[in-house]
C-alpha cells in the first residue's frame, strides 16, 4: 500500500516537472527560434540539392529529405539537450532543487520528468517538422519516400537518447558553466570528429618516425570507432543508412541501442544525482 | 575524487600514445630503403585482379571469397613515401621470392598449408572487356607460350600489313593510270586489311601461393623451410563476400553529356528536371562493406571508424528491354539503343546525341557506338514513374528499379515559405502568453485597486 501510494506520489511529481517544463519552454522565445533556425538550415540543403537539379538536370540520390530532414532534428535535439544540462545545472546552483526535494520530489521523479518535458517537446517539434517537409514536398513535387517516414521514427529514439545524455552530463556536473563546457565538447566531439579525420589524412607526414600527425591520425580513428557506439548521431546515419539498404534487421537492432544506451543514461543520471546531491 | 580522474585520464592518454607509437613507427628516417619481408598479393575485386602488397606496418590481409586470389611472400626494398602517407616498393632494386609453407589458421588450428605455385593471370577479351582468368603450375606455362606465340602472330601480321600497305600506296598511282581503278570502291577493295586489335592480355609466369577460402576471419604465416616462422609474416586474413549485387545505371543527360551520373543504389530515386531527356547505362554492380573492400586494393589506407558500404562497378552488359511503370501499373518498355555522339560543327561549343544509324545515314565515319543506353524523355507526365530492367523470363531484374521524380522549378523566394510555420507557430504561443499574463496582471491590478 505504501509503495503503491509512493508510486502515485511519483507519478504526480513527473507530470507536474514535465507540465512545467513543457509550458516555460513553449512559451519563451528561444525554441521557436532555433526551431525556425533549424528549419532554415534545411531549406538552405534543400535549395542546393533543387539549383543542382536544375542546372545538371539530373540528381540521383535514395531521399532528397533524408539530409535536410537531419540537419533540422540534430540542431533541435542538440538544442533541446544543452537546454536541459543548463536548466537542471541552473535549478542546481539556484537552490530550486533542493527547494523540489523537500517535496515530494525525489531523484527519479525529477530526472524522468525532465526528460519526458524534452522528449515530448522533441516529438512536437518533428511534427512541426514533417508538416513543413509535407508543404516542401507538394511545393517541389518531391515525393515523401516511405523512407522518410521510418527516419522519422528512428529520430524519436535517437533525439530522445540525445536528451538522456544531456541529463546525464548536468546531473554529475557541479556548475553551468562545467555541464555546458563539457556538453558542448561531447557535441562538438561527436560532430567534428569525422571531418576531423578527413582533414587530418590529408596532411602530408614529413616522415613516418615518431610524427604527431600519424598519432593524431591514429588516436582520431580510434576515438570515431568508440563513438560509433555511443554517439546518437552515428546511431542516426547507421540506422537510416540500414534502412535505406532494406536491413531492417540492422534497422531495429540500432533503436533497441539507442533505447538501451538511453535507459542506461537515465539510470546512471538518477545514480548521478544521488552521488553528486541536489545541493550546490 | 578530482585527483583519481585526473590520474586515471593521464594514464589513458599515456596509454593510448605508447599504443599508438608502438603499432605505428617503423622507419628510422622518410628517405631510408631498408629490405623486408612483404606479402605480394594479386586479389581479385570481383571484376579484375588487383596487384598490391602488404608491408610489416598492415597487420590484416584482405581477400575474396570463393575466388582464388594469390599471395606472394617476398624480400624487396622498402621505403616510406610521405606524399601518400604509405610505405612503397622498389620491385626494381629487389624483388626475391621467398620459399617456404604459407599456413592459414584458423581459431588455432591449421586448415591449410599452402606451397608455392606457377601461375599466370590472362584477360583473353582484354583487361576492360571480359573476365579474368587465372592458370597454375604446368598451364601457366602452356597457357603463356600459348599467348606468347600469339602476341607474334600478331606482330608478324602488323608487319605484314605495314608492308602490304606501303606495297598499295606505292603501287596505287600506276594502278589508276592503266586503268585498274575506276571507283573509290576499287580502292577499298584492294587495300590491304588491318589485322584486328590484339586484346589478349597476361602477366609473366610468377610464382605464389593460390588462396581460395569461405568468408572468415584467418591467421597467415610463413614457415620457412627449417621449420620457423618468417619474421613479420603473421598477419591477420579476412575473407569476405558481397553483400548483395544489382543493377547500377550511369545516367547521361542530353545537354550534358560530359557530366553523366551514377545510380548506383537499387531503389534509389532519381530526381530530374522536367523537360529533360536521360541516357541510361545498365552495369553490374556488387555491395561490399566498404573497409574490406578499401582494404582489399589499398591494404594501406586509414581505417575508418563508421561501418559504411560501397557499390561497385563490374561489367556492362547487354540487357532486355526496360520497362517503364506508374504505381503498379505497366506504361510501356524502351529498347537499348546504340548511340553516336556528335560534335556541333562551327564556333559554337557543343554536340548532339544520335542514335547509331542515323548517325551513319548522316554522314558520320563508320566506327563503334559512342555508348549504348535506354532513351528516356521525360516531363511533366513523367511524375513518379518506376524503371525496371525485365529479365529473359519476363520478370523484373533483381536491383534494378527505380524511381524518377520529376521536380517542379520552383523560386528561392517560394521555398522560404514553409519556414514561416514555425514562426507563426511561435509567436502564436508566446503572444498568446504574454496576452494571457497581461489580462492576469490587469485583472489582478484592478482587484487590487478595488479593495
Amino acid at each position: 500500500m505504501m509503495t503503491v501510494g509512493k508510486s502515485v506520489e511519483r507519478i504526480r511529481a513527473v507530470v507536474t516537472i514535465h507540465k512545467r517544463d513543457l509550458r516555460l519552454a513553449l512559451f519563451g522565445p528561444v525554441l521557436h527560434v532555433v526551431t525556425t533556425s533549424s528549419i532554415v538550415i534545411a531549406i538552405v540543403i534543400i535549395r542546393n540539392y533543387l539549383n543542382y537539379i536544375r542546372s545538371n538536370g539530373i540528381y540521383p540520390m535514395p531521399d532528397l529529405f533524408s539530409f535536410p530532414f537531419r540537419w533540422a532534428i540534430i540542431t533541435i535535439g542538440v538544442y533541446l539537450a544543452f537546454s536541459t544540462v543548463v536548466t537542471i545545472s541552473r535549478e542546481r546552483e539556484s537552490g530550486i532543487m533542493e527547494l523540489l526535494f523537500y517535496g515530494p520530489v525525489d531523484h527519479i521523479a525529477y530526472v524522468v520528468g525532465k526528460y519526458m518535458a524534452q522528449v515530448t517537446l522533441y516529438l512536437m517539434i518533428l511534427a512541426l517538422y514533417s508538416v513543413c517537409f509535407l508543404i516542401f514536398s507538394w511545393m517541389a513535387h518531391v515525393q515523401i519516400s516511405a523512407s522518410f517516414s521510418f527516419m522519422i521514427l528512428m529520430s524519436v529514439f535517437t533525439g530522445g537518447y540525445l536528451i538522456a545524455i544531456g541529463i546525464f552530463v548536468s546531473s554529475v556536473s557541479g556548475s553551468v558553466r562545467n555541464a555546458t563546457l563539457v556538453f558542448l565538447a561531447i557535441v562538438i566531439v561527436a560532430l567534428l570528429l569525422q571531418g576531423v579525420q578527413s582533414w587530418l589524412s590529408n596532411i602530408t607526414p614529413e616522415s613516418d618516425y615518431y610524427n604527431p600527425v600519424l598519432l593524431l591520425q591514429q588516436v582520431v580513428s580510434w576515438t570515431q570507432i568508440a563513438l560509433t557506439w555511443l554517439s546518437p548521431f552515428s546511431y542516426l546515419n547507421h540506422g537510416v543508412n540500414e534502412m535505406l539498404r532494406g536491413n531492417m534487421k540492422a534497422f531495429v537492432g540500432t533503436i533497441a541501442l539507442a533505447i538501451s544506451f538511453c535507459l542506461i543514461f537515465l539510470a546512471s543520471s538518477v545514480l548521478g544525482l544521488k552521488f553528486r546531491g541536489v545541493r550546490q | 575524487m578530482r585527483k583519481i580522474i585526473g590520474a586515471l585520464l593521464v594514464m589513458g592518454i599515456c596509454s593510448v600514445i605508447c599504443g599508438a607509437t608502438v603499432g605505428m613507427v617503423y622507419a628510422q628516417g622518410s628517405d631510408e630503403k631498408r629490405e623486408e619481408f612483404v606479402y605480394g598479393v594479386n586479389a581479385f575485386n570481383g571484376s579484375v585482379y588487383h596487384g598490391t602488397f602488404i608491408p610489416p606496418s598492415v597487420d590484416t590481409l584482405y581477400l575474396l571469397a570463393d575466388e582464388i586470389s594469390i599471395v606472394s611472400p617476398r624480400t624487396t626494398l622498402l621505403y616510406y613515401w610521405p606524399v601518400t602517407n604509405e610505405y612503397k616498393a622498389d620491385w626494381d632494386t629487389l624483388s626475391e621470392n621467398v620459399e617456404g609453407v604459407l599456413e592459414i589458421t584458423s581459431q588455432g588450428q591449421i586448415i591449410a598449408s599452402l606451397q608455392p605455385r606457377d601461375y599466370v593471370i590472362q584477360y583473353p577479351k582484354g583487361i576492360t572487356r571480359g573476365d579474368p582468368e587465372i592458370f597454375l603450375g604446368e598451364d601457366a606455362r602452356t597457357k603463356y607460350e600459348q599467348w606468347s606465340e600469339e602476341l607474334q602472330a600478331y606482330r608478324l601480321a602488323v608487319a605484314a600489313y605495314y608492308e602490304a600497305s606501303r606495297i598499295f600506296t606505292t603501287t596505287l598511282d600506276d594502278k589508276i593510270e592503266e586503268g585498274d581503278i575506276t571507283s573509290a570502291d576499287d580502292v577499298l577493295v584492294s587495300a590491304p586489311v588491318r589485322p584486328a586489335e590484339f586484346v589478349y592480355s597476361s602477366t609473366k609466369v610468377y610464382r605464389g601461393m593460390p588462396v581460395t577460402l569461405s568468408p572468415g576471419n584467418y591467421e597467415i604465416r610463413l614457415r620457412n623451410s627449417d621449420g620457423e616462422v618468417v619474421e613479420n609474416s603473421e598477419k591477420k586474413l579476412v575473407v569476405f563476400r558481397r553483400d548483395r549485387v544489382g543493377v547500377g545505371y550511369t545516367a547521361i543527360p542530353e545537354d550534358k553529356w560530359t557530366t553523366p551520373e551514377d545510380t548506383k543504389r537499387p531503389d534509389e530515386i532519381i530526381y530530374v528536371r522536367s523537360n529533360n531527356v536521360l541516357y541510361l547505362e545498365p552495369y553490374f554492380e556488387s555491395e561490399y562493406n566498404e573497409q574490406h573492400f578499401v582494404h582489399l586494393e589499398t591494404p594501406q589506407a586509414p581505417r575508418f571508424g563508421n561501418v559504411d558500404w560501397l557499390w561497385v562497378k563490374e561489367g556492362k552488359f547487354i540487357p532486355n528491354d526496360l520497362q517503364i511503370s506508374h504505381g503498379n501499373m505497366w506504361l510501356r518498355s524502351i529498347s537499348f539503343e546504340d548511340y553516336m555522339v556528335r560534335q556541333t560543327p562551327g564556333k559554337a561549343l557543343g554536340y548532339e546525341i544520335l542514335e547509331w544509324q542515323e548517325g551513319i545515314s548522316q554522314g558520320m565515319r563508320a566506327r563503334s557506338p559512342d555508348f549504348s543506353a535506354f532513351r528516356l524523355v521525360l516531363n511533366r507526365q513523367s511524375q513518379d514513374i518506376g524503371l525496371h530492367l525485365v529479365g529473359d523470363n519476363d520478370v523484373a531484374v533483381s536491383g534494378s528499379s527505380r524511381t524518377v521524380d520529376v521536380v517542379r522549378d520552383i523560386g528561392s523566394g517560394e521555398l522560404w515559405l514553409p519556414a514561416l510555420l514555425p514562426v507563426a507557430v511561435g509567436i502564436a504561443l508566446v503572444g498568446t502568453r504574454r496576452y494571457t499574463l497581461r489580462t492576469r496582471r490587469a485583472a489582478i491590478t484592478e482587484t487590487s485597486t478595488v479593495k
